[in-house]
C-alpha cells in the first residue's frame, strides 16, 4: 500500500526525492559507521532479515482479514534512527528489485516515505516522549506505539503529497486518502510495536538502542524541540491542505467507504477552525493543539510511570 | 522455506544471459522503468515501441510467459487499484455516469496510460529478475553507487532471511499449538513478543558472525568463490540507447 509503483511520479519529483533520499543515506552510512565501527555490517544484516521476516508473521484482524508490521519504528528503538534507516532502505531496495514491489523510479520516494518516516521521524517521536516521561517499560512502549502510529500516518502523508505533486490527483485528495489509509494501519502498527517494545523492555533492556555515551535516557531540550517544532511543522502544512477543499476530502473519503475515519481524523481541524479565522490562524491553531497534545501524552506518560515505579525494583 | 522459488528461471542459458551480466541486467531494467515511467504523456507510439522492446526481450531470454505473468500480477494490485481512483477524482469533462460516479474523461485516459506505463516498466524489471539468480542480482548490486553498509545489509539479510523466517516458523507453531483459539488480543501478545525475540536473536546471532568473520579474516567486503565473469558492456549500451532513443522519440511525438 505504502510502496509507489514505477510511472506514478512525474520527472521532478522522481529526481527531487532521489536526491533527498540520496542525502540521507549518505549520512546515515555516515554516522552509523562511526557508531557501530564494524560491528555494523553483520548486526545491520541480520535486522534487515528480521524485518523482512517480522513482515511475514500475521495479525489476525476481524473477519479472517490479516495484516503484517511494517517495522521501522521498531528497528529504530531496537538499533537507532541511522541504523533503523539503513536497515528498512535495505528492505525497500530488496522489495523493489527482488519482489517487484514498489518502482524502481519511486525507489527515492518509497527510501523517503518508508525509511525516512518510520525509522527517523519514528525514532525523533520515540526519543521525545520517552526523554520527556522516563525510560521505563510502559513509558517505552507507549512512546514506541505512538511513534509507530505518528510514522505511519507520515509515511502514507508523504506518499500522497509526492503523488499531488506528481499531477496524479488533486493533493488535497490523495492525501486525505492515504491519509484515512493509513491512519487505520497506523493502530495495528502501534499495537504490534508497543507490544514488542514493552516485551523488550522488559527481558533486555540492555538491547535498546540508548542515545549518549551514558546510556541514560535523557530529555535533552534540542532535541524535545527539534522533534515537537517539526511535528508541528507537519501538522500545520497538514491543516492547509486539508483545509483549502474539505469538501473534496470528505468526498472521496465517502466514496473510498472511509468516511468514519476521515470524519475522526479531520474533526479537530474543523473545531479550531470555528474559532480562528483566516489561513494563518488554521494553522496557528493546528501547532498550538499538537502542542497541548504534547504535553498532555508527556504528563500522561510521567504519570504513568511515576506509578509504577515503586513496585519496580 | 528455501529460496527456490525466487530462482526458478534463472537457470536457463539464452541469449539475454550470455550477453550481459547481473550488474548489467540491473541497469537495463533501472534504463527500462525510467524510459517507461517519464515518458510524457499522450506519446502513445513512443509506449508502444517500448513494449516491443521489452517483449523482444522476454523472448531473447526463453522466459515462460505465465511465469513473467505470474510476477507482474502479483504487482498488479498496487498499481490498478489507486489508477481506478483516477477517473473519479481528476476534474474533466464526463465521459461516463456510473451510478454515483461520473468518470471524466482526463482522468480515464490519465489512468489507462498510468497502468500502461507501470506494466511496462514491471514487465522489464520482472524480467531481469527472473533470469537471474538472487546471488547474482546482489552481486551485481554490489557494483551499484551504494554505501557498503546497505549492500552488506542486503547480502547478509538475504542470506539469514529464511533461517530467521524458519525459527518464527518454530515459534508461530508452538503459539499456535498452546493458545490456538486465544482471543485475539492474547495472541497478539504473543505474537508481538515472539518479534521481540526475533528481534534479540538477531542482534546476538549478528554479533556472533561478526566475530566469526573477522577471525577468518573479514575486511569490510564479503568474499565470494566465484568471480563474476566479464561481460562486454557492448549489448546493454545499446539496449540503453534504444530506450533512450524511444524516450527522445516520445517527446517528438508529443511536440508534433
Amino acid at each position: 500500500m505504502a510502496h509507489i509503483p514505477d510511472g506514478f511520479l512525474s520527472a521532478s519529483v522522481a529526481a527531487g526525492t532521489f536526491g533527498a533520499a540520496g542525502a540521507l543515506v549518505a549520512v546515515a552510512a555516515r554516522k552509523t559507521q562511526t557508531r557501530l565501527d564494524d560491528h555494523a555490517a553483520p548486526t545491520l544484516g541480520l535486522a534487515t532479515a528480521a524485518v523482512f521476516a517480522a513482515q511475514a508473521v500475521n495479525f489476525p484482524v476481524a473477519a479472517g482479514t490479516s495484516g503484517h508490521l511494517l517495522g521501522g519504528a521498531l528497528v529504530a528503538v531496537g538499533f537507532g534512527p541511522w541504523a533503523g534507516f539503513l536497515v528498512m532502505t535495505a528492505v525497500v531496495i530488496a522489495q523493489a528489485l527482488i519482489f517487484a514491489d514498489g518502482g524502481l523510479t519511486a525507489l527515492g520516494a518509497n527510501v523517503l516515505n518508508i525509511a525516512g518516516a518510520g525509522a527517523l521521524l519514528g525514532y525523533a517521536v520515540y526519543r521525545l516522549l520517552t526523554g520527556l516521561a522516563g525510560g521505563g517499560p510502559w513509558s517505552r512502549a507507549l512512546g514506541a506505539a505512538i511513534a509507530a502510529y505518528l510514522a505511519t500516518l507520515v509515511t502514507g502523508v508523504a506518499a500522497g503529497v509526492e503523488l499531488g505533486l506528481s499531477g496524479m490527483a488533486p493533493t488535497h485528495l490523495s492525501v486525505g486518502a492515504m491519509a484515512s489509509v493509513h491512519g487505520v494501519i497506523g493502530l495495528a502498527e502501534a499495537a504490534v510495536t508497543g507490544l514488542a517494545v514493552w516485551s523488550l523492555a522488559r527481558k533486555r533492556p540492555d538491547l535498546l538502542y540508548r542515545a549518549g555515551a551514558d546510556g541514560a535516557l535523557k530529555s535533552r531540550p534540542a532535541v524535545v524541540l527539534a522533534g515537537a517544532g517539526s511535528i508541528a511543522i507537519f501538522a500545520g502544512l497538514l491543516s492547509i491542505v486539508a483545509s483549502t477543499a474539505p469538501d473534496g476530502l470528505e468526498r472521496l473519503a465517502i466514496d473510498l467507504g472511509f468516511a468514519d475515519v476521515a470524519k475522526s481524523w479531520g474533526a479537530p481541524l474543523t473545531g479550531y477552525r470555528a474559532w480562528i479565522p483566516g489561513a494563518v490562524g488554521r494553522v496557528v491553531a493546528v501547532i498550538l493543539g499538537v502542542a497541548l497534545t504534547f504535553a498532555g501524552t508527556a504528563a500522561t506518560l510521567r504519570a504513568l510511570t511515576r506509578a509504577r515505579s515503586p513496585s519496580e525494583s | 522455506m528455501g529460496f527456490a522459488h525466487l530462482d526458478r528461471y534463472a537457470g536457463r542459458d539464452s541469449w539475454f544471459t550470455s550477453h550481459t551480466s547481473p550488474g548489467q541486467r540491473i541497469w537495463i531494467a533501472l534504463a527500462a522503468a525510467f524510459a517507461a515511467s517519464l515518458m510524457p504523456a499522450g506519446a502513445w507510439r513512443a509506449l508502444l515501441a517500448l513494449g516491443v522492446v521489452i517483449a523482444l526481450g522476454v523472448w531473447s531470454a526463453r522466459l515462460p510467459l505465465a511465469a513473467l505473468a505470474r510476477r507482474v500480477g502479483q504487482a498488479m494490485p498496487f498499481f490498478l487499484l489507486p489508477a481506478l481512483a483516477l477517473p473519479v477524482s481528476v476534474p474533466g469533462p464526463t465521459a461516463l455516469e456510473l451510478g454515483p460516479f461520473s468518470l471524466s474523461e482526463t482522468g480515464l485516459l490519465r489512468a489507462i496510460e498510468i497502468v500502461a506505463r507501470a506494466t511496462l516498466a514491471v514487465s522489464a524489471v520482472a524480467l531481469v529478475i527472473s533470469v537471474t539468480r538472487a546471488t547474482d542480482l546482489l552481486r551485481g548490486l554490489d557494483r551499484m553507487p551504494l554505501p557498503r553498509l546497505v549492500k552488506s545489509s542486503l547480502a547478509l539479510g538475504y542470506r539469514y532471511v529464511y533461517l530467521l523466517n524458519d525459527e518464527l516458523d518454530r515459534t508461530g507453531r508452538a503459539i499456535r499449538s498452546r493458545m490456538g483459539d486465544a482471543s485475539h488480543p492474547r495472541l497478539w501478545r504473543a505474537r508481538a513478543s515472539s518479534l521481540a525475540h526475533l528481534l534479540l536473536r538477531a542482534h546476538d546471532r549478528g554479533t556472533r558472525i561478526h566475530a566469526a568473520m573477522l577471525s577468518r579474516g573479514y575486511r569490510d567486503r564479503l568474499p565470494t568463490l566465484q568471480p563474476a565473469a566479464t561481460v562486454s558492456p557492448v549489448w546493454t549500451l545499446a539496449v540503453a540507447g534504444v530506450f533512450a532513443v524511444i524516450w527522445l522519440g516520445g517527446f517528438i511525438e508529443v511536440v508534433r
